[in-house]
């Protein structure tokens, strides 16, 4: 506890927590990292569920440093958010609840991700006509990865609830 | 009609009542209004890399098959955006990163517009590889700058309050 005080006692922490924009603007960034990180794996997660089958999975596969990007924004903004809030966001259960959430939709991800690129072999074969036929396991795994980056979305929201019900309707 | 008597018509719609009707409403909505948003940037991110000619393996044909979940993600922020509009119409209405957040909106629509008229039909038939027209490409990356500053905007509304 007391690192987490420490933590939230520097002045980056401060001036999160002081400025008029800081909370806004790493709200922002944080929305804009969603936006990469489960935007791009939910159409992963769609293509190999059926949809959009004319999209080769290994040119999905380009978008994947975007995601990388969108998570690591998310990973320095949610870190700045949690620094202002440390000692309060620890025993947060939505907090904890969202950081299983994600943590269960890197794994996820991160194993359909394993399971497309070692079926599918290099992307050089691919587009010289390999098609890919998406396995039982790949189907459930991208079920998975939906539900766990829905819940981390869910979960995100209510945190600030749980924090503090003065802000219900805030909109933060 | 004068937009005050606009605003106390929303408040006062069903949908307002709706909205006010207790506490979870509104939390529920916010986390149907960030999944719309994945679902709605995850699609255009895909379409709009294709058709600035950053995903050459993708036929345009292809990506633009996800048009259905990009705009599915966009009713679904419509329809709860309309709702938190209509909790509070003035804190929205008078709220300059709200009224930013409106005019962007424009913007993409109209962009999106200009494509579907003019272009998507030939794009649609593009083979992968072929690089898209300047005017595609322009269009693309304007819709793409475009929907990420109307989640800042979005996201500026409480700063503004």
């Amino acid at each position: 506890m007391d690192f987490l005080a420490w933590l939230q006692a520097l002045p980056i922490s401060e001036w999160v927590q002081s400025s008029d924009y800081g909370f806004p603007l790493l709200l922002a960034a944080h929305s804009i990292g969603l936006a990469g990180v489960v935007g791009i794996l939910l159409v992963l997660d769609l293509r190999v569920l059926g949809v959009a089958q004319g999209i080769p999975i290994a040119a999905l596969s380009r978008l994947l440093p975007l995601a990388w990007l969108g998570f690591w924004v998310n990973a320095l903004s949610g870190l700045l958010l949690f620094m202002a809030n440390a000692t309060r966001l620890v025993s947060n259960w939505a907090f904890i609840l969202k950081m299983s959430a994600v943590l269960l939709g890197g794994i996820v991800s991160w194993l359909l991700w394993r399971s497309l690129v070692d079926r599918q072999g290099s992307e050089s074969s691919h587009a010289a006509g390999v098609t890919y036929t998406v396995t039982r396991r790949a189907r459930i795994t991208a079920v998975l990865s939906l539900l766990a980056w829905f819940a981390a979305i869910v979960f995100g929201r209510v945190i600030a609830y749980v924090m503090d019900h003065a802000i219900l309707h805030g909109g933060a | 009609m004068d937009v005050a008597h606009v605003f106390a018509i929303a408040h006062d719609s069903a949908l307002g009542h709706f909205a006010r009707a207790n506490a979870y409403v509104y939390t529920i909505g916010l986390v149907i209004h960030f999944t719309g948003l994945a679902l709605l940037m995850g699609a255009m991110l895909l379409i709009d890399l294709t058709l600035m000619g950053l995903a050459p393996t993708v036929p345009p044909a292809a990506a633009l098959k996800l048009l259905p979940f990009a705009i599915a993600g966009f009713l679904l922020n419509l329809g709860t955006g309309v709702m938190f509009f209509c909790f509070d119409p003035e804190r929205f209405g008078l709220n300059p990163a709200f009224q930013l957040k409106m005019v962007l909106l424009l913007v993409a629509g109209l962009n999106a517009l200009w494509f579907t008229i003019a272009e998507h039909r030939q794009v649609a038939q593009m083979p992968a590889g072929v690089q898209p027209p300047i005017a595609v490409k322009i269009s693309a990356a304007i819709s793409l700058l475009v929907w990420f500053a109307v989640i800042v905007a979005g996201r500026m509304i409480v700063a503004f309050q």
